[in-house]
């Protein structure tokens, strides 16, 4: 995970052959090393506490439940796989497929959307601008206050006289009223999303530019190289380990969105207008508290996480293709 | 402007007696400059501009917001606004609750990832990889996978709707990414600094609390800085842990504000404001320890 600086390595595979503590000779051995093995376990009991109470045991009760039926009192039931039939069901099915629909919908645009505006605000930032802080606030603030907050004003800017539609206007364009049309209520959760998410990724790309090594820079320079062969062959590989991060934690929250979608429903969490803005998250949320089917919560959340874990290990997998940590060695 | 004068004689005033030439061929270079702070004053615009908006909507009648045209600044500052959301709702519980749970979460947070995380950096055991690798992954499990049984365990000991649930997970550990962050910062610290104090007879709790620890003030202050941040705008938690109106979150309490004042913008743009005053003042000060932070947290390598 570290190289012998003890410097971030969480990203990359490549992993050195020999730990530096490793060698079986080199440990302190015997009463010494027995007395530190103790200490070690001694700081580390609040992390076993909280692994144990507030990871693996949710984690293998939730597997538990998903075979379950459970409705928060007594005890639960086993009934097999019924509450992954449920998911299929002529109930049930049509309602998850839906709120799966919606929810990729979202994750396919947001992600994209973020990490490009993000990259395009990081390369503008990066060019000796003055003022750079006053610019870098401006486009992190959003990601720093992006809670219901924030999303309260989006509702009045999104709405049918909102700023949106009187800008749309002087371009002589009838904007609908965003969140209470079927057909544009993604789109609103959309624009709301892009815009408290860009900052957050901008920022990760900038920090990233900048401790480029100078001289690839100028030597690509030197040799030739334009602005747009030096992005795509220099910058853009120098960049991909950012890119990776910024990927991994965007699908994470774009497959998890929530907060948007139930602050913006008419009803808090309805998911309307029509089941539009109803995502995975809000449907198992909705199971749960609402109809307190804790089992069949479970089973969704499951394949949920399942479809999560699936491609973030997807991702770290492909990495070693085209995440590149040469420079650093 | 400036720019634009400039290109007529020469780049830099040293270079007057240069070569003529610089002058007309440094004037696509300014004209690219001055496009590119067009296009990031625009932008930039647009992203503050809800913000802006908002601000400026707290201090409006209703009649002045549903004006047509930007209006970014108020006929007259209306502060009754402000009186009107805190009398609509229980907003001082709501921020004193958000308050509560935010301060005690980063504390808790911020010390036990720190105690750990010296744990894991500087101390040898057999097993050590093991439990760092097992902390690694818990990063990637998103709560949703455990939102459901950690709600049954907490309504069965009886904490819903106490903050208990908010800040009593965060004392365990203090969550995997901060612990794998303070660790980071550990590593980097000299170890003859521990090797010594050991020499000098003292305990492994004292290297940590008196000579370690001061140390990582810098990483302890990103640390808690972003998890205050986060603590603050949770949502999924606070709804599902605290239901009743009197013991919830600012952002719990607001978002079901929404729906019952949707037609009185003012009460609610004054309210969500008053929520954002926290977050925005602890932007201003610790906004240099966040580009740190980024910086720190070693993503850029």
């Amino acid at each position: 995970m570290t190289d012998g600086q003890g410097r971030l390595r969480l990203l990359s595979r490549r992993r050195p052959r020999s730990h530096p503590q490793k060698p079986s000779g080199k440990r302190p051995s015997g009463k010494l090393a027995r007395r530190e093995a103790r200490w070690f376990y001694l700081f580390i009991t609040p992390w076993i506490i909280g692994f144990a109470a507030f990871a693996a045991w949710p984690i293998l009760a939730s597997f538990g439940l998903a075979f379950s039926d459970y409705d928060l009192s007594g005890w639960p039931n086993f009934i097999g796989f019924d509450n992954f039939d449920k998911m299929t069901d002529p109930v049930q099915g049509p309602v998850l497929a839906k709120a799966i629909r919606n929810t990729l919908f979202i994750a396919l645009l947001v992600i994209p959307m973020q990490l490009v505006f993000g990259l395009a605000l990081a390369l503008l930032l990066s060019q000796r601008v003055r003022g750079m802080p006053v610019f870098r606030t401006a486009f992190y603030l959003p990601t720093v206050v992006s809670g219901v907050a924030s999303i309260v004003v989006w509702i009045w800017i999104l709405g049918s006289d909102g700023l949106l539609n009187q800008g749309l206007e002087l371009l002589g364009i009838d904007g609908p009223v965003w969140l209470r049309d079927p057909a544009t209520v993604k789109l609103g959760v959309v624009i709301v999303m892009i815009w408290g998410g860009t900052g957050g990724m901008m920022l990760i790309f900038l920090a990233g530019l900048q401790s480029l090594p100078a001289e690839l820079l100028d030597a690509s320079a030197v040799d030739g190289a334009g602005a747009v062969r030096r992005f795509w062959h220099v910058k853009l590989p120098l960049l991909t380990p950012q890119l990776f991060f910024n990927l991994v934690i965007g699908i994470a929250g774009g497959l998890g969105v929530f907060t948007e979608t139930y602050v913006i429903s008419t009803d808090p969490g309805s998911g309307s207008p029509a089941n539009e803005s109803l995502t995975l998250v809000m449907y198992i949320y909705r199971q749960l508290l609402q109809n307190l089917q804790a089992g069949y919560a479970s089973a969704v959340a499951w394949v949920f996480t399942a479809a999560v874990a699936a491609l973030t290990a997807i991702q770290f997998w492909t990495s070693r293709r085209w995440v590149h940590y040469e420079y650093e060695n | 402007m400036g720019a634009g004068t400039r290109t007529a004689h020469s780049p830099r005033p040293g270079a007057r007696h240069g070569l003529r030439a610089s002058g007309w061929r440094a004037s696509p270079r300014v004209a690219r400059r001055i496009a590119l702070y067009a296009v990031l004053i625009g932008l930039s615009f647009l992203f503050a501009l809800p913000f802006l908006w908002q601000f400026s909507a707290a201090f409006k009648t209703n009649a002045e917001i549903i004006q047509p045209g930007l209006n970014l600044i108020p006929d007259s500052l209306r502060l009754e606004n402000f009186n009107e959301a805190l009398n609509a709702v229980p907003f001082d519980l709501w921020f004193y609750n958000s308050l509560f749970i935010a301060v005690l979460g980063t504390i808790g947070a911020t010390l036990s990832s720190a105690f750990c995380a010296y744990g894991f950096a500087v101390l040898r055991a057999r097993g050590s990889s093991l439990c760092f690798g097992l902390a690694l992954i818990t990063i990637f499990i998103p709560f949703e996978a455990l939102l459901i049984p950690e709600f049954i365990l907490f309504s069965r000991l009886g904490w819903l709707n106490s903050p208990l649930p908010l800040i009593l997970p965060w004392c365990f550990g203090g969550g995997a990414f901060n612990i794998f962050l303070m660790r980071q910062f550990f590593k980097g610290l000299p170890r003859d600094l521990v090797d010594a104090a050991r020499l000098d007879g003292a305990s492994e709790f004292r290297i940590f609390w008196q000579i370690m620890l001061p140390l990582t003030v810098p990483a302890l202050t990103v640390v808690a800085v972003f998890h205050f941040i986060y603590l603050w705008n949770d949502f999924l938690r606070p709804l599902v842990y605290l239901q009743d109106l009197n013991s919830t979150t600012l952002p719990v309490g607001l978002s079901g504000f929404v729906s019952r004042f949707s037609r009185d913008w003012s009460t609610l743009m004054a309210g969500s404001v008053m929520a954002l005053l926290p977050i925005i003042a602890l932007f201003a000060v610790a906004q240099r320890f966040i580009v740190r932070g980024i910086n720190l947290s070693g993503i850029k390598r």
